[in-house]
This record gives C-alpha cells, structure tokens and sequence, in this order.
C-alpha cells in the first residue's frame, strides 16, 4: 500500500506536469485537441491523488510503522477519530491534504464548467459564458498543483520508509492536536486557503485573454465566496481549539501562523466589496484584480509561514526545511501576476468616475482602505521581528499588546463603516437622507453608551464596540423592517414571512447584512474580553478561589488511566449567590507514547460569561494542585457570530428567487440605467 | 537563556513561597500583587508557544515552564525589593533577552514598528483622497447634478417595486439597490 500511495502521487505529479505543459502549449498555439487532453489530465490529477490519500490513511490506520511518517505522528492507543487528523498533523501527510483539496477544486470547476467537445465559446449562453475561461483557469491550476506535487514527491514524501528498522509503536500524535476542533478547523482553513486558488485562477485566466465582459468578475465572486467561507469558519474554529485547548484562557494571541490565516480573509473581504463596485459601476478593475492576486499570494505566503518556521509559533506542527521551496513558487506567481498585469493593463480601465464623497462606491473605498491597513500593520507585525533580527542582530518580539493596540481602533472604524456603508447610495447620498436614516441608529447607539457609563464601566474600548454594535444592528434591523413592512403589506403576510422572501429575493444584499450581523456579535464577543477576570491559586481540599460571581471550592482528586493516557482532574464545586450551580474537572494528561503532558480545560459556557479552569499541575514542593480560574464574559458571541456569518455567506451564494430571469437578462450599470432612466 | 538557581530545593522553596504569598496576596487585592500582575502583563512567558503573557502561561506543554516558575520567583522578589518597574522590566531583558517584552520598546529601532502601520494609513488615505480628487475632477459636466433613480431591483421587478417603495415612504429618491 505504501508503494501504491507513492506512486499514485508520482502518477499525479506527472499529470499535473503534462496538464500544465500542454495547456500552455495548447493555449499558445491554439490547439483544440492539446487543451482538451490537458483538461482530461487536470481532472484525472484529482482521483490519483484520492488513491494517495486512501493509501496513507489505510496506512495510518493499519499502524504501518515503517512509513517514517507514520511512526513520527501516530501510535496504537490513538482512537480512530483521531487517526484521521494524522492525516494533516505534520508536514508531509498535511501537504498531501493541501495537494488533494486543490486537485478536488479543480476537478469540481472543470466538471461544473468544461466546454463540451466541439462546442466553441462564442455559443455560450450569457450564463455559461465563464466556461470560456475554464480550460485556461484550469491550466493555471495545474501550474500551482504542479509545485505543490513537486513538494509532495521531492521534498516530503508522506510515503518513505524510515531509514532503519520499524519501531514497535509511533511517536503518537502531539497532545494539542488530540481534540475534536483539529478533526474540523484544519480541513475548513485548507479548503479556504487552498480554495482562494480557484479565483486566482479565473482573474488570471480573464486577464490573460482579455476576456471581454464582466461574467469572469461573477464568477471569481462566487469562489471567493466559497473560499472565504471556509477560511472564516477554519479561523474562528482555530481560536475555539485554542481557547479550549491551550489553556490560557483566550482565543486569538496574534500567533504569527493566526495573522498569516487573517491576511488573506482581510484582502478577501475587501475584494468582496470592491467587486461590487466593477459590477455596478465598471470601477477598480485594476484595484480588483491586484485584490485577488494578493489574496492567493497571501495564502501561500501563510502555508510558507507555518511550515517554513521563519517565525516562531505555537502551530509549529509542521516545520522544516521546505521554505525555500515557496521562496521560489512565490516569486514566480508575483513574476507571473506583474507580467500578466503589465501587459494587458489597459484592459482593466475604469468606465465610470466617482461622483461623490457621500456615496456606495466611496464607502467600499474607505472598507477597502481599511481592511487594508489592517492587513499591512498586521504583515508587518508579523514579520517585524524578523527584520529586527536582521537590522539589529537581535529578534523583538511583537506580540499581543502590539497588535492589539494598533487593530482594535482600526477594527472599530470598520464595524462603524459596516453600519454606514449600506445605507450610502450608489452614486451620491443627500444629507437630509444621511440625517433621516442615521439619527435613529445613532440615538440608538449614544444611548447604549450612556447606559454602559452608567454601569460604571470605563475601559473606552468596549463602551465604543457595544455603542456600535447597536448602531450597526439598528441599521441592519431598519433595512430589513422596511423591506419586509412593504412586502408584507403587499402580500399580507406576516414580517417575518415577509422578511425571508425579501432576503430570497436578494439573497446576495440581505445575506451580506446577515454577515454583517455575524461580524457585530463576534465583535460583542471580542469586547466581553475587556471585562475578563482571573485568578490563580493552590486548590488542596476544600480551599476557595473566588472568581467573576463564582467562587470555587475544591472537592476532591481523581485519578485514570488507558491505554493512550494517565489522567488526573481536580474536582471543583462552583457556587454563585450562594447556592451550587455546577461541578467542573479540570484534568491534566499524560499522553504515554509522546510523553507529553497537557491540561485538559474545563469550560463552562453560558450566553453571557465562560467559567474556564485550568488544572495547572503541583506545586513541587507542597504537592498541592494549583488552578487557574478565568471568567470571560460574552465569549459564547464569538462562536455564535461566526455561525451567523456562516448562514449569511450561504444565504448571499443561494441564487435569488428571480435569478434566472436576472442571468439571461442581466441587471445594467447603475449608469446605464439611470441614462435609460432619463431617456 | 537558562536561569539557574543554585540548587534545586532553593528554587522550589523560593517558588513556593512566591506563588503561596503571590496567591494570598492577589485575593486581598494587595498592592505588591498589584504590581506583579501590572509587570506580569508587560513580560511575555518565555516558551516556545510564544503565546500567553507571563500570567497567564498555563500551557503544560511548556518546555520553558521551568524558566517561567523561575522567573515568577525572581520577578515576586523584584517586586518586593522595591526596584522601578523600569529596572525590574530591564532586568528581565538582560536575563532573556528583548523577547520577554510583551510589547516592543518604544525607543530605537523598535520604534519603527509602532510608527509604521500609521504612516501606511497615512499614506493609504492620501491615495484614497487623490484618487477621489482625481475622479471627481474627471466627472462629466455636462451630467445632471443629481442623478435620476435607476430601476432598482437588479432585475426582479417586484423587488424595485417595493425598493421604489420603501423609498418614497423616506420621501428617498436615492437609489441603494
Ligand atoms: C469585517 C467587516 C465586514 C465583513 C466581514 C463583510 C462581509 C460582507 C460580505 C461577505 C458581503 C456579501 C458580499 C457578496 O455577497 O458578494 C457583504 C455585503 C455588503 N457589505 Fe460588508 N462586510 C464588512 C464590512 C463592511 C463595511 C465596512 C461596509 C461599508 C462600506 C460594508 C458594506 C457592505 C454592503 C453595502 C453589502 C451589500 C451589498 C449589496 O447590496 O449587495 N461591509 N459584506
């Protein structure tokens, strides 16, 4: 089996190679027939390396021990729901995964969008008219999977043997990764980054043949989408493994292998608006482009940080010595990307200028500026103290505090943005509208601010969050009852009925404000961290640590052990007011064939606040167990927005109920319409 | 960079009775303990997850927890020793090196990274505001100051009629859609 996963990935390899080499060629020349069998060699990349995957997992599973990689990340006492998760815990077996979601990718847009044979472009229908640009996407696919095959085969194979010997049992998989967050947050943050190569793709391909129209821009909207979506669950599962596993009580420490997943969401987020302004109104092409360009880069650039160990993380999982390897395959993209730029640029001018300050096109352009800016403090950051190594010989480390500082008043002009953005009309917006559409939102806002310095609260921070947090609802919450009030009356349905065929209707409009709902509750959650409280102390039997409205009493101490693991957890009594609410255990593992140990948090999660103990270990000399107790209030927000913005990212993919009338009949420019307007 | 202590039971004494009085301390809302948490939230834990301030290091997977027990004794003995928090902070420099510092200085090279991401803003929104001055330089004349409302609805008839609606009900001839 392990002969037959190595070679089904030398198999892909050499697909991926003559897929690439004679779609170039194909393209070049203009050869039919040379880009069809490129096609076909793309498409069969996608099964030979379903082999490979099957084959290692079949090994991982049949505790095959001569396969290096196996004996490095796995053992016998491993459950069988986490042997899956061997399959991405390091850097071969994890690059594998990283190769076969992209050849699934491309197998998926060249399924869904081949030309038949014989058919030409020009027939398409106006739905179908991005299949156009397929065959040629698809070549530039087959360029990334070559490379990322290359590493696969000539870098790190998931298939040598260990040089000598098969050990009786594996190293076992690293204690972090044995939770059930690293069977789902992984698969989801590859599907994201690897997914951002499918626009990439499309934009490139567009740009290269100068693809007339914007159908290219529709279709590179709805992969983003796709990718986008993914990366943002894969994020925000990443903080709660966090936050549950590693055991200090927070989610998001502005790791550098965190900031690199964020960079790419950040310029996706900021493509996903500035589309909107070359579809309406024929504006940023250029801006667009170089948008989804640095989001791909940016993706690689992450997988390079993480596994390159440029800098130091706690995601160290998958480090060695392939940097170089990315080195290389970026500088070719950016050399690719400039060239490709360069010479169709003029293809990409403006059709449209801007009239107004005070209008749609100029809000995206300050989200733009915006996310922007956070993008690069957060790159720079990130790389700083590699640069400090390098300027002054010694590495500063810029962590939390430095990046915490410098985001959050940028975050919160954003979330204000996304409240003042919708509401901006394309091409110009009145004062008296901006006054009649923002007094109540704004009254909305100032009230919750005094109501919270009422409360005596006084970090700055998080008094500004729930003030705009309840503009941004407020605005969101109008759109929808205004909408829903005159359908509704229509109709004579109810509002909410109302309001579910409003969101059908423009699924892409009241989706985003989904999305954006999503974004003000992971928000809320974010500031409940301002009012966080701590404690730490020995916990021998029936001492008290008070924390938050809880006090704590230690009750006694468990001991376990199987086959994986010895365990021992504290028992501890939580009271509030007086009266038992809950018993929690905080434990501590030994995980027997790594020979690591890890705390296992106790975590109890309500709407308003998380009670998180951490069994600390002993204290040496007295024997006793030391607990961390750690109360976070609104934490629950983060997850439950993140799960808002999930269900609006599919609502805005769902094609609206009039689609189909929309794609043969496509909706014209907002200035084309308003000439046809005045005629 | 190991810290040492001279034998072993020292440094678990020592730690001992730095956690214990640190613990106690911290209930009573002392202000010795006040001062260790404010210093602890300035010092990062010097392991390798690179993640967690000094306070907050729970992580057993630490292979540098041994140096952070020690460094919790020695930062509890600075702290009662009376030193400027400044001298204690850079006493910790000298033992770890520029890394302990939970957030960059900002004095020398380091100041660079604070100044930069507002010089890009900087920067950024000059851009924004000449392309914004150069497009609306480029505006057509001879268009009406006020734009007529496009059809709204991107298509869907029945959605402009209620978008046109919506509109006139705000006396809002402005187009969103
Ligand atoms: C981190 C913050 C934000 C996130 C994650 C976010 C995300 C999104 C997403 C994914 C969509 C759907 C796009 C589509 O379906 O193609 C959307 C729609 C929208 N966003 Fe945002 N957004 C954010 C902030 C903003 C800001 C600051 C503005 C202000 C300009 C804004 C204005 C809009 C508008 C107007 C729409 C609806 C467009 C329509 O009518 O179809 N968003 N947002």
């Amino acid at each position: 089996m392990q002969l037959f996963g190595a070679y089904a990935v030398l198999l892909a390899f050499v697909l991926a190679v003559y897929a690439f080499v004679a779609g170039v060629v194909g393209h070049l020349r203009r050869r039919r027939r040379l880009i069809v069998s490129a096609e076909r060699a793309t498409l069969a990349v996608f099964p030979a390396l379903t082999v490979a995957v099957l084959c290692l997992i079949g090994l991982i599973f049949r505790n095959d021990f001569t396969v290096a990689y196996i004996a490095e990340h796995s053992n016998r006492a491993l459950p069988f729901y986490f042997k899956i998760a061997v399959l991405w815990s390091g850097q071969e077996g994890s690059l594998l995964f990283w190769s076969w979601l992209l050849s699934g990718y491309a197998f998926v847009v060249l399924l869904g969008g081949r030309l038949r044979p014989g058919r030409a472009a020009d027939e398409l229908s106006p739905k179908h008219a991005h299949r156009a640009l397929v065959p040629l996407a698809s070549v530039i696919l087959a360029g990334v999977e070559v490379f990322f095959l290359a590493l696969n085969n000539f870098a790190a194979s998931a298939f040598a043997s260990l040089p000598v010997g098969t050990p009786a049992d594996g190293n076992g998989l690293n204690p972090l990764l044995q939770y059930s967050q690293m069977d789902i947050h992984p698969p989801l943050l590859y599907l994201g980054y690897v997914g951002f190569a499918v626009p990439f793709a499309f934009c490139l391909a567009a740009l290269l043949k100068r693809y007339p129209g914007d159908r290219w821009i529709h279709i590179t909207r709805r992969w983003t989408m796709v990718a986008w979506l993914f990366l943002t669950i894969g994020i925000v599962l990443g903080g709660l493994w966090a936050y549950k596993v590693l055991g200090w009580g927070g989610y998001w420490a502005w790791d550098p292998v965190e900031n690199a997943a964020f960079l790419p969401w950040l310029t996706g987020t900021a493509f996903l608006h500035s589309v909107m302004m070359q579809e309406k109104r024929g504006m940023l092409k250029i801006w667009n482009v170089w948008l989804v360009f640095a989001t791909f880069l940016l993706a690689i650039f992450g997988d390079f940080l993480t596994r390159s160990g440029l800098v130091s993380s706690v995601h160290a999982f998958a480090q060695s010595s392939i940097g170089g390897w990315f080195v290389i395959f970026l500088a070719i993209a950016v050399a690719v990307c400039l060239a490709a730029f360069f010479k169709n640029k003029d293809f990409l001018k403006s059709e449209n200028p801007l009239e107004s300050t005070a209008s749609r096109e100029a809000g995206f352009l300050f989200n733009n500026f915006v996310l922007l800016v956070a993008a690069f403090a957060i790159l720079w950051g990130t790389l700083f103290p590699v640069i400090s190594e390098w300027v002054e010989g010694q590495k500063i480390s810029v962590g939390r505090v430095f990046f915490d500082r410098i985001n959050v008043p940028i975050f919160l002009f954003l979330l204000f943005l996304t409240g003042v953005g919708p509401l901006l009309a394309w091409r110009r917006t009145s004062a008296a509208s901006l006054k009649r559409n923002f007094l109540g939102p704004a009254i909305l806002g100032a009230a919750v601010l005094a109501l919270c310095l009422a409360m005596g609260w006084r970090d700055p921070y998080p008094l500004v969050c729930f003030a705009l947090a309840a503009f941004v609802l407020a605005i969101v919450a109008m759109e929808f009852y205004r909408g829903a009030r005159v359908l509704s009356r229509r109709s004579r349905r109810g509002l909410a009925l109302s309001a579910v065929e409003l969101t059908m209707r423009n699924t892409r409009r009241y989706g985003g404000y989904i999305i954006h709902v999503g974004i003000v509750l992971l928000a809320v959650g974010i500031a409940g961290s301002g009012f966080n409280q701590q404690t730490e102390g020995p916990m021998p039997y029936r001492a008290k640590l008070a924390v938050g409205p809880y006090t704590l009493t230690s009750l006694a101490y468990t001991q376990d052990d199987n086959a994986n693991f010895s365990s021992e957890a504290l028992i501890v009594r939580v009271d509030q007011g007086g009266r038992e609410i809950a018993t929690m255990y905080p434990s501590r593992r030994f995980y027997k064939a790594s020979n690591q140990t890890q705390s296992m948090v106790a975590d109890r999660s309500t709407l308003l606040s998380d009670l998180y103990l951490v069994y600390a270990g002993d204290d040496p000399e007295t024997n006793q167990p030391i607990l961390h107790a750690y109360w976070n209030p609104l934490i629950a927000w983060i997850w439950i927005g993140a799960l808002v913005i999930g269900f609006g990212t599919i609502i805005a993919l769902l094609p609206s109920r009039t689609a189909a009338a929309r794609r043969e009949n496509p909706p014209a420019r907002v200035a084309e319409t308003a000439e046809v307007a005045q005629v | 960079m190991q810290v040492r202590f001279a034998s072993r039971p020292l440094r678990r004494i020592s730690l001992a009775l730095a956690l214990l009085g640190l613990f106690t301390a911290g209930l009573r809302g002392d202000p010795v303990a006040e001062r260790y948490h404010r210093l602890a939230a300035k010092l990062r834990c010097v392991c390798p997850c690179h993640q967690s301030m000094l306070s907050e290091c729970s992580n057993m997977q630490c292979s540098a927890r041994a140096q952070l027990d020690a460094a919790m004794v020695k930062l509890s003995q600075k702290v009662r020793s009376g030193d400027s928090d400044e001298l204690i902070l850079q006493a910790f420099v000298q033992e770890f090196g520029p890394e302990v510092l939970a957030a960059p200085p900002t004095h020398g090279f380091s100041l660079v990274v604070w100044i930069m991401p507002w010089v890009a803003a900087g920067l950024g929104l000059w851009a924004l505001l000449a392309v914004l001055h150069y497009w609306r330089a480029q505006r057509p004349s001879a268009e009406p100051a006020t734009a007529p409302a496009a059809p709204a609805g991107d298509g869907d008839p029945a959605l402009a009629r209620v978008q046109a609606e919506i509109a006139r009900e705000l006396g809002d001839w402005e187009r969103r859609e």
